[in-house]
């Protein structure tokens, strides 16, 4: 459960990058974070795993707030950044190892083995992450993220550069995820995926919450027949 | 199409030096900046012009100063070929703006007109050193004319073309032939230690022969004679010597001619070339085909992994193993090799240091100043420095990984204390036995120099978190071109004052005491900044997002 009580930030004095945003995410609950560029999506994604500090509110995983039990809540996530470009020296192997490492991963052997062929790129292993295409990073990214089966699966934008076999994967096990009653937060602007997945979305524009609820409510209290890009246009223009 | 070419050439010289500074926009700080880069440059400038002045005034008495010239016109054509083999391989292949630069509506040769450009101005910065403050001293102990002065500066211009053009071609049509995804790390770093071994060499060389004015003179004239044999191969340094020395119009006009033309045929034959090697070098390349296995998956420590990973994210990527470890390495080695190679062999020099032995009973001259040199020896080690700036942007992976940020900073320091430490432990030990040096001063001065290394190593992180360049563009702006390496080298300076202090004042007191004193300031300080990085561990995370 991620809960994010008022929360704001701004980069530069006088400009509210997000704006005291509310929201709860519930366990077993697909979230889809909504909004055009620089909406604030990735600001508040860092703001909830420690990468920034809000400058007002706080923001609780699995009830532990991210600034005064820091390590406690960041064992409650995985994370996929939104640039999986890191430690590109390093081998896919020796960084999924180190990740194990780090999140004190038992049976490591068999879930990167497993998670590696499932999207297929167990052959690969051992060769740098230098060597890999922006999508072979991002799985990589994504699996480091699953390894130590976190309660909370955060990702920002994490289709990008996917090919059509791994972004469909991704959705069957962020289902997965979400149906053995863990939480799954990801920001997107593809809105087919955010349409079929979510259990509920979030619309952000201009760092201000817009909308918070189901597909079916963004139809029914904006545009009453329309695509949910129609809606979206709609909320995020008449901000 | 001459404004598009110059405005992208702006942008890539940008890219490649300028951004570290120009992304400080904080007044305070970048005025700080700035002075310490004056400081810097102004130290190097005096260098120069001390060298020019001892050498030329040497070269005066006996009527040979025009020596001078051709010496300083070598030095340039040398020092623009190798910067150029340096440089270009980053700046005309494994730059990131590549990828985004070859999309763009210029068209390929403009884009390599530019990319020259970039390179020459690199040569151009050099110059300021090696060829305009020299040139400067010369013509005022010389007393030359107005014209004299016009001369150097239209000379400093064109040189670098030739040299330029030669290095850009090798490196060019190399990359022609080598697999450049699969092979470029290893083309890098040979290229880097080529140079620098070459540079040793040169060292090594003139710390053997230029000890008196007489060698020294011994050593330009042998320079000079190297440059006259070089004529016929590089026609561009006989016209620029003759047009300095005989501010001679018509080696002038040859020279712009011959630098002309080159910079034409230049750009032709590098359109040609230059972007069949530039497209493969960002597709990736075959992979190893070799399997994981079960040690793959074993358990590790924490710590050792984590510093782990921070040695092989510093030795495999050429740029950071190159800048960062091998002027380490290099230094200490350059230093025990110079040792066991004085002139006057070492059973002299080993007397020497007995007498002085006798004269420093305790041995707290020997310590004093093996503390000294030690400190002076490290001045170049920047892995401290530019730590959670080299990861780019697996910086932010420091932060949302359950690991407190405060000992994650900790483990990034033990390669910079290590890769400081040992070099120079080896070397001091080796110079130790040769001269028959007491163990003691010299176990104590290795203590000393091990707490310093830690403390330094603790400050260059800071400076680091302070002051994170980790959006980088190219790695270069990390290592190369980055202010913070100035906070370094000035701690390293104020840290020489308690040696040369205990050195002047403390010589009459017992090695004990000396030692004492010693390890009190610099455990103090290197303790103090322990807990800085442990309390201020939240301050210090603030700039890395
Ligand atoms: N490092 C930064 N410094 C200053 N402003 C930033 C920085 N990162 C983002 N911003 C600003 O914050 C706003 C939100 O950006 P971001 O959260 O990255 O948007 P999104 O991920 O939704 O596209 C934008 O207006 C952007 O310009
Ligand atoms: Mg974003």
């Amino acid at each position: 459960m991620i809960e994010i009580k008022n929360v704001s930030k701004s980069y530069t004095k006088g400009k509210k990058s997000v704006d005291s945003l509310n929201l709860t995410i519930n366990n077993g609950e697909i979230f889809g974070f909504l909004g055009p560029n620089g909406a604030g999506k990735t600001t508040t994604i860092k703001m909830i795993t420690g990468i920034l500090d809000a400058d007002e509110g706080e923001i609780l995983i699995d009830g532990y707030d991210i600034d005064k039990q820091s390590m406690e809540a960041k064992r409650q996530f995985g994370f996929v950044p939104d640039n999986p470009d890191i430690f590109l020296s390093l081998k896919a192997i020796e960084y999924l190892n180190f990740l194990c490492d780090i999140y004190d991963v038992v049976e490591r052997e068999n879930k990167i083995v497993s998670l590696t062929k499932k999207f297929e790129i167990y052959d690969v292993l051992n060769n740098k992450l230098e060597s890999f295409s922006h999508g072979m990073r991002q799985k990589i990214v994504l699996i480091g993220a699953l390894l130590h089966n976190p309660n909370n699966w955060i990702l920002d934008e994490p289709m990008t550069g996917l090919d059509p076999k791994s972004s469909f994967d991704l959705k069957e096990m962020m289902k997965e995820h979400a149906d053995e009653g863990k939480t799954v937060f990801f920001s997107t602007h593809v809105l087919e995926v955010a349409e079929k997945m979510c259990d509920r979305i979030g619309i952000i524009s201009k760092g201000k919450l817009l909308f918070v609820g189901t597909v079916e409510e963004a139809r029914e209290q904006f545009a009453k027949e329309g695509s949910l890009e129609k809606v979206f246009l709609e909320i995020t223009e008449n901000a | 199409m001459l404004k598009r070419i110059f405005s992208l050439t702006r942008v890539l010289i940008k890219t490649n030096i300028g951004a570290a500074i120009a992304k400080q926009t904080v007044g305070k700080r970048k005025i700080f900046t700035i002075l310490l880069l004056v400081f810097a440059y102004g130290y190097l400038i005096f260098i120069a012009g001390a060298f020019s002045y001892g050498a030329i005034t040497t070269l005066m008495v006996v009527n040979q100063h025009s020596a001078f010239i051709s010496l300083i016109c070598l030095i340039n054509i040398v020092s623009s070929l190798f910067e150029t083999f340096i440089t270009s391989s980053n700046v005309l292949y494994l730059s990131k703006d590549n990828d985004y630069l070859l999309p763009l509506p210029f068209m390929p040769f403009e884009i390599v007109a530019s990319k020259i450009n970039t390179l020459l101005t690199f040569s151009y910065f050099s110059e300021v050193f090696f060829g305009l403050i020299p040139l400067i001293v010369y013509g005022y102990l010389t007393k030359a004319s107005l014209l004299f002065y016009i001369f150097v500066i239209v000379v400093l211009i064109v040189i670098p073309f030739v040299p330029v053009f030669l290095a850009t071609l090798v490196i060019m049509i190399v990359m022609l032939f080598v697999n450049m995804s699969k092979h470029k790390s290893l083309f890098q770093t040979i290229g880097i230690i080529m140079v620098m071994v070459t540079t040793m060499s040169i060292s090594i060389f003139m710390s053997n022969n230029a000890s008196s004015q007489q060698d020294l003179l011994i050593v330009l004239n042998k320079v000079n004679g190297l440059a006259q044999s070089l004529y016929p191969y590089f026609p561009t340094l006989k016209f620029a010597s003759e047009a300095l020395i005989n501010t001679s119009f018509v080696s002038l006009f040859l020279l712009i001619l011959i630098s002309a033309v080159s910079y034409v045929v230049m750009i032709l034959v590098s359109n040609k070339i230059y972007f069949k090697g530039v497209v493969g070098s960002s597709s990736t390349g075959s992979y190893s085909k070799k399997k994981v296995d079960k040690k793959d998956f074993v358990k590790g420590s924490l710590v050792v992994r984590y510093v782990a990973k921070e040695f092989k994210c510093l030795i495999r990527k050429p740029v950071y193993f190159t800048q960062c470890v091998l002027p380490s390495l290099m230094l200490p080695a350059i230093m025990a090799f110079t040792f066991s190679q004085v002139a006057g062999g070492i059973d002299k020099l080993a007397n020497d240091s007995s007498q002085i032995t006798i004269f420093d009973i305790g041995g707290q001259v020997t310590f004093s100043v093996l503390v000294l040199i030690s400190i002076f020896m490290s001045m170049y080690t920047y892995i401290s420095i530019t730590a959670v700036s080299r990861d780019g942007g697996g910086a932010l992976f420091m932060k949302y990984i359950p690991i407190p940020f405060y000992q994650q900073l900790i483990y990034k320091c033990v390669p910079d204390i290590l890769l400081t430490f040992i070099p120079n432990c080896i070397m001091f030990v080796f110079v130790s036995i040769l001269l028959k040096f007491p163990i003691l001063p010299v176990v104590l001065a290795l203590v000393i120099f091990a707490i310093f290394a830690i403390g330094r190593s603790f400050f260059g992180i800071i400076i680091d978190c302070k002051n994170p360049k980790h959006n980088f563009t190219s790695e270069y702006q990390v290592v190369k071109s980055n202010p913070s390496i100035f906070y370094d080298i000035a701690y390293n300076f104020v840290l020489l004052i308690p040696s040369v202090l205990s050195l002047i004042f403390l010589s009459d007191l017992p090695l004990m005491v000396v030692f004492l004193i010693n390890f009190l300031i610099h455990g103090a300080l290197s303790f103090g900044l322990y807990k800085y990085i442990e309390n201020k561990d939240f301050e210090l995370a603030q700039k890395i997002y």
